[in-house]
């Protein structure tokens, strides 16, 4: 079972762990992305998620598909919240189970990474002062996308 | 192709309109520093991907934009990809999910 979402309700990680049980399955890897309270040195009161829904929703089953035929594993759940969230939301989730935990762990870490680096959503973030800012990795010092997406799509 | 006599003699002006130029959806940053969601890119003989992105930094507001890549029905596309009347563009900023 092979299913992404973009969703604006709350995502309830515990009930998309239990959707993915299979007795086959001796692993079941969840991950979860939350509203960071600080970022880049500035404290985040919210964050709001936009998204080109269409072509997210086609990248995201595209990537869910890759990861599927890469590593073998035959579940692959993946929810992504749009609109505004509050620190400590929720606001990815990811399950992906294998009989074995070394395909069902790669699996779900190539999900997010290369979700990250390709699927069309957008985050701006509300500061304590009020002002809101559109967030940008590919700008200033730091670790972009790079490290997993460098060494895992060569190999 | 050739339009035949009578449909090019009706004045049928916006569907002679949305022939020649493809909207372009535009998001986030990209949104923000044109002050529109969505705009009209006229389409020549050969528009391609690249075309689309130097017309819509050409805009006002447009110089500002970062890095971008160009999308053409939910797929993205590469610079030399031609673009025709009826698929959906999109210019896509640094992504930020997760």
């Amino acid at each position: 079972m092979i299913q992404v979402a973009l969703v604006r309700r709350p995502i309830d990680p515990s009930a998309l762990l239990a959707s993915a049980g299979d007795p086959s399955c001796g692993a079941v890897v969840l991950f979860t992305g939350t509203v960071r309270e600080q970022n880049a040195g500035r404290v985040v009161a919210g964050i709001e998620y936009r998204a080109y829904e269409a072509m997210a929703a086609a990248e995201l089953g595209r990537i869910a598909q890759e990861a599927s035929a890469r590593h073998g594993v035959t579940t692959l759940l993946v929810e992504h919240r749009v609109g505004e969230l509050a620190v400590g939301e929720v606001s990815v989730a990811i399950v992906a189970a294998h009989p074995h935990r070394h395909p069902a762990l790669r699996a779900m870490e190539q999900v997010i990474e290369e979700l990250k680096a390709r699927v069309p959503i957008w985050k701006r973030e509300l500061y304590l002062d009020g002002s809101r800012e559109w967030v940008d990795p590919t700008r200033g010092g730091k670790l972009a996308a790079e490290p997993f997406a460098a060494s895992e799509r060569g190999r | 192709m050739t339009i035949a006599a009578d449909s090019r003699a009706r004045p049928e002006i916006a569907q002679e309109r949305e022939r020649n130029t493809v909207s372009v959806l535009l998001f986030a940053l990209a949104a923000e520093l044109l002050g529109s969601e969505r705009i009209d890119v006229p389409l020549e003989d050969r528009t391609t991907v690249s075309d689309i992105e130097r017309h819509v930094r050409a805009l006002p507001g447009g110089e500002r934009l970062p890095r971008v890549r160009i999308a053409v029905n939910h797929s993205f596309a590469e610079a030399e990809q031609p673009v025709r009347a009826g698929d959906e563009v999109a210019v896509i900023p640094p992504v930020a999910g997760g």
